[in-house]
Formats: structure tokens, C-alpha cells, sequence
């Protein structure tokens, strides 16, 4: 029984209480992964750098640079991922996303798309991840801590001289993207000059709990999972709920997942791309998928409607 | 041997076909079935589909679904599903071997009936769109289908048994879990049609599917696989595919200006809508304007509609 469970909890079998109480730890704290490639496994020169995010939590990136070019994008990381990918194909991150989301995620390929259709990038590890700074207890608290990191990244884009005048695009997944949500809706000056988000599998906290206890049989232990979490972060889930900051993003937004994604349901992504304030908008399924990861690897796969996104805003 | 039979009662179908396209009041005689003859290529047309057996004899279709594209041709039987706004395009069709098909509306009782006689089979996941070989037996079935056009007595005492004889024969081709899968996708379909009524009803309106599935008393988990399952697109993407169908429709009147049909229609930026029209269709609306323009002065319409 965990410890700090009020007195009303209920009382559970052991293997359903681990399995709630691993769920509910297991989104209630950040995770590291380690870095294991560079982007100079694809030929690219970068450039380590280093600088605060906006509450001084040192933050660890790339800058992966683009000769000649005036276009920057930002690439940011998914949930316990980091700025290189996931070392899924290596234990504990191999069983960590469940059946089939076990192969590496290798975003350096990203960059190098990116890099070689003239874009600079800047990739970097959110707090508590990757080779970034402790914060926060490692709580994750619905991304609330990590929206101070993209405002810290923009800042730093905007001291540096050979930076500050680049026309500037977020390419943002999974937490990446729902954290560029809430810090848009939280400091929407600070994004005045971001031409454009690409923003894809976008997942709200609760539903992904719905999804995955369900999957697991054990769809009644919602509630628990919930309180659980609070008592850990001091918010509920639903505090994390993308669509409630998809009306503050206005810049032309691009979003996609995995229909038969089993770790949420699709209504989630929907709703929240409905949601958007932005005019210039689009979404895209893929289809006859079944694994979250096929998401993190299409752009490398089918990078085309993406770099049409980019090509069109990024100016 | 048994493949040389049927090529010859192909033969001998496609030729029936063509006499009684050619003789408007016999290709009429028998309800609930269709005679397609086309002797050149025809540009995308929309259509909306209700559960339909198309048997293609000859020639090939090209049909736009939601991004997809989904092409068939002559020795294929196609099940199209329940109310689903699509392209068709004839891409396949010559003066000496025109694109010719017969269309079969499903009865959904005669359906019924059948399926309780017959040994019980798992459901299988069928798509509302399915493309499969057309079985020997329905070509042979078909061919007498299309004869009994020829005599208005005979038609009206044998054709419901023929027609429920083509039908017996796709259930039992590998056809038949698509039928019975396009037959409870409609029944599904039923069950959320208040959600499409109102899609309908309100194109330029911003969807709010929490609302429908209210509608529909269905959780929006449960609502959105049941949508899924009955059209095979979200209500998200339903919902944008009837507003861009609207729009070419309203392109082609040629009476406004594409920003009033981007805004008529729900956008609210028009380089996005005109993106979106490309991306369904394959053109921008502009284009599409322009194309709709020059082939109404070159038939001889007016011009009015720019006025």
C-alpha cells in the first residue's frame, strides 16, 4: 500500500495495486534516458551549448547548423525521451511504451533531413531529462516546469546575435508538443515571433491513464490513479488536458498520431486540433499503424508534408 | 475450362449490358439495379454512396475517399458502404471498350434472410469500401439478371429471386465478410445518423463531438469507434470531407468567390481551405474554377454565374 495514501483509499489486490501505483509514479515523475548518439553519426557538424531556462535550471542541447540558412527549428522531446530520441531497443526503456514501441527512436535522422532541406536546429533536454538539470523534486507535474524551458530556449535563441534574427519553427512531439501548448497559452508574447508549430501526438494525461488501464483490464482504477497522482504533484490530470490550451495557439499548427495508438484514443488528438485558435491548421492520421512509435519515426520515413508545413510558414 | 466459361459468359454479359443501356426502357425494368455504360474517361464526380454491389465487367474507376484513392477495374465485384461523400473518376473507357458495370442496390431484409440460413462465420473487419475478384457465380447470375430486362413479365416474376441469388453468391465468395460487414456498419451508422444529420446541416459550424456523442448517448470513446467502424473515417475528417465536397460543389456553380465559399463552408483563412481542397482533390479550387469556367462556355452555357 503506498505510503501516503489518505485513509479512504481503497483496498486493493497486490498486483493491481502495483500496477496502479507504478502508472501513477510513473507520470508523476520525469525519467532520464541516456544520450546515445550525435549528430555527427550522420556527417553533421554541431555545436554543444548550454544556458538557463527562465527559473535557471541548466538546460543541455545542440546546435546543429545550417550554412547559409536564416531558418531555425526548435526540437522538442517527448516524455522521458531526450534530444537524441529513446534508447528503446536497450532494458528499461525497451518495455517502458509497451508491446511493439521497442525499437530505437533515433531523432538525429530529423536533424539531418532538416539540416540537409536548410534548416538550423536546436535540439535540447527538458528538465530532468537527458543530460539537463534536477528540478522540482523530478516531479513532471502536467508540464507545468517544463513550459519554463522552452521560454528559457527562446530567450537563448534571442541573445545569441547569429540566432536572433532567424525566422523560427517549433517542431515539438508527444509531451514536446503539449508542453509548447501550455507555455504558449501561459506566455503568449514570448511566442510572437514563432512562425509555426508542428505538433504531433499530442496526449492529454488522463486519457492516456483511461487508455492504458483499460488496456490493462483494470479501466475502474481511474479515480485512483488520479488522486494518486495529485498527492504526488499536487494537480490532478486533468490539469494536463491539451485541448484546454489548444485556443491560445495561434500560429498555423500541424498535428498527426497514430490512429490505433493504444496509449490514447483518438477523440484526444481530435479535440484538441478542433480546438485550436490558429485559422491555418491541418491534421493527419496514421493509419494502419498500431504503435505510437511509427508517429515518432514518420517524419524520417515521409518527411515531405512536414518540410510543406515548414516551407510555407518558416519565413 | 472453367475459366474459358466464364470469360465467355463475361463476353456475353458485357454485350448484354450494352443492348440494354442502349434501350433506356429496358435498363429501367428491374428496381434496385443499374446499368453503367461509359464509352470515353469522365472527369471526378462527387457521389455519395448507400450499400451498393457494383459488378465491373470492363474499363477501370478510380474512386477519392478521404486521402485515399482507390482504383478498380473490369473482373472486379466492389462494396461500397454506407453514406460516404467520394470521387469517382472513369479513367478507363474507350468507344470499342467502354468502362460497363452493373450497380445492385443491397437488401438489406433479403441480406438478413440469407445470413440466418447460412453456417455462422466470425465477423470479419471489412472497410466501407471493398474491392474483391468477381466470383464466376455472380457473373453468371448477373448475366441472367440483365437478360430478364429484356421482357417486362419475366423481370417482374424472376428478377427478386435472381437479384437474392447474386447476393447468396457474394456471401459466400471472399466478398461476403465485406457485405456483411458494410451491412452492420450502416445498422451502426443508424445508430450515430443524428451526428451526421447535423455535419450535414451545419458545414460552416465548428464540430463539437463531445455534443454528438451526447446526441448519440454513446461515450465519445465508444462514439468514435462506432463512427470509425460505420464510415472508416473520424467525425473530425467526415465532417471536413462533407465541407470540401460542398465547396466543389459550390466551385463549380461558379457564383462566388473563394473566399465566400471558404467562409460558407467553415474556414476561416482561405489559403488553408484552398490547401485542403488540393490535398481532397488533387487541384486548387481556383483551378478547379477556371476548368468549370472554360467547359461551361465551351458547351454552350451562360456565363451568368460570374455576373
Amino acid at each position: 500500500m503506498a505510503e501516503h495514501a489518505a485513509p479512504d483509499a481503497p483496498v486493493l489486490d497486490a498486483a493491481t495495486e502495483a500496477a496502479i501505483e507504478s502508472l501513477a509514479n510513473g507520470l508523476g515523475y520525469a525519467s532520464r534516458s541516456p544520450v546515445l548518439r550525435t549528430p555527427a553519426e550522420h556527417g553533421l557538424a554541431y555545436e554543444e551549448i548550454s544556458y538557463p531556462s527562465s527559473d535557471g535550471v541548466p538546460l543541455e542541447g545542440w546546435f546543429i547548423p545550417a550554412e547559409g540558412s536564416t531558418k531555425l527549428i526548435v526540437s522538442m522531446h517527448a516524455f522521458g525521451f531526450n534530444r537524441y530520441g529513446f534508447p528503446s531497443h536497450v532494458e528499461p526503456w525497451k518495455s517502458a511504451f509497451g508491446p511493439g514501441n521497442d525499437t530505437e527512436i533515433d531523432f538525429t535522422l530529423d536533424y539531418k533531413v532538416l539540416h540537409d532541406h536548410g534548416y538550423n536546429v536546436l535540439a535540447f533536454d527538458f528538465r530532468n531529462c537527458g543530460l539537463s538539470g534536477d528540478a522540482n523534486g523530478n516531479r513532471m507535474s502536467n508540464n507545468h516546469f517544463e513550459t519554463r524551458d522552452v521560454i528559457g530556449t527562446l530567450d537563448y535563441i534571442r541573445s545569441r546575435p547569429d540566432l536572433s534574427s532567424m525566422a523560427l519553427g517549433i517542431f515539438a512531439r508527444c509531451m514536446g508538443a503539449s508542453v509548447a501548448f501550455r507555455a504558449v497559452h501561459s506566455r503568449p508574447q514570448a511566442f510572437d515571433d514563432v512562425t509555426c508549430l508542428v505538433a504531433p501526438l499530442l496526449l492529454s494525461p488522463r486519457v492516456f491513464v483511461e487508455a492504458t488501464l483499460k488496456g490493462a483490464g483494470l479501466g475502474e482504477h481511474i479515480d485512483e490513479v488520479d488522486r494518486r497522482f495529485q498527492l504526488l504533484t499536487s494537480r490532478p490530470l486533468a490539469d494536463g488536458n491539451v485541448e484546454e490550451w489548444a485556443p491560445s495557439v495561434t500560429m498555423p499548427t500541424l498535428t498527426y498520431g497514430v490512429y490505433d495508438d493504444a496509449i490514447t484514443r483518438p477523440y484526444d488528438l481530435e479535440n484538441a486540433y478542433a480546438a485550436l485558435g490558429a485559422t491555418e491548421k491541418d491534421m493527419f492520421w496514421i493509419e494502419d499503424e498500431t504503435v505510437r512509435w511509427a508517429a515518432y519515426q514518420y517524419f524520417q520515413r515521409h518527411p515531405q508534408r512536414i518540410l510543406d508545413w515548414f516551407d510555407t510558414y518558416v519565413k | 475450362m472453367e475459366s474459358r466459361r466464364t470469360s465467355l459468359i463475361e463476353a456475353e454479359l458485357r454485350k448484354r449490358v450494352i443492348a440494354a443501356f442502349d434501350r433506356p426502357e429496358e435498363h429501367a425494368a428491374i428496381d434496385d439495379v443499374a446499368l453503367h455504360v461509359a464509352r470515353g474517361p469522365v472527369a471526378p464526380m462527387l457521389t455519395h454512396f448507400h450499400p451498393t454491389l457494383y459488378v465491373v465487367l470492363q474499363g477501370a474507376k478510380r474512386l477519392i475517399l478521404g486521402g485515399r484513392q482507390i482504383d478498380y477495374h473490369g473482373g472486379q465485384l466492389v462494396l461500397m458502404g454506407v453514406d460516404l461523400p467520394a470521387l469517382v473518376e472513369i479513367i478507363q473507357a474507350t468507344e470499342p471498350a467502354p468502362y460497363i458495370a452493373v450497380e445492385l442496390a443491397v437488401d438489406r431484409r433479403v441480406l438478413g434472410e440469407l445470413v440466418a440460413q447460412m453456417p455462422p462465420r466470425p465477423p470479419g473487419r471489412g472497410r466501407p469500401v471493398g474491392v474483391y475478384p468477381l466470383p464466376a457465380s455472380a457473373v453468371s447470375a448477373t448475366s441472367r439478371l440483365v437478360q430478364l430486362m429484356e421482357s417486362p413479365t419475366d423481370a417482374r416474376i424472376l428478377a427478386e429471386g435472381v437479384k437474392r441469388e447474386i447476393l447468396y453468391r457474394v456471401l459466400s465468395s471472399g466478398g461476403g465478410d465485406g457485405l456483411l460487414q458494410m451491412v452492420r456498419a450502416e445498422e451502426t451508422l443508424a445508430s450515430i445518423g443524428q451526428a451526421t444529420d447535423w455535419m450535414h446541416d451545419h458545414l460552416g459550424a465548428p464540430i463539437a463531438v463531445e455534443d454528438l456523442a451526447a446526441r448519440a448517448r454513446m461515450s465519445m470513446s465508444t462514439f468514435y469507434r462506432a463512427f470509425k467502424d460505420a464510415t472508416g473515417t473520424t467525425p473530425t475528417q467526415y465532417h471536413k470531407m462533407l465541407r470540401l465536397h460542398e465547396a466543389r460543389r459550390l466551385v463549380a456553380l461558379r457564383s462566388r468567390s473563394m473566399t465566400s465559399i471558404s467562409e460558407a463552408v467553415g474556414y476561416a483563412s482561405p489559403a488553408q481551405f484552398s490547401r485542403d481542397y488540393k490535398r481532397a482533390f488533387g487541384s486548387a479550387p481556383i483551378h478547379d474554377a477556371q476548368r468549370y469556367g472554360r467547359e461551361a462556355v465551351s458547351s454552350g452555357e451562360s456565363a451568368a454565374a460570374d455576373q
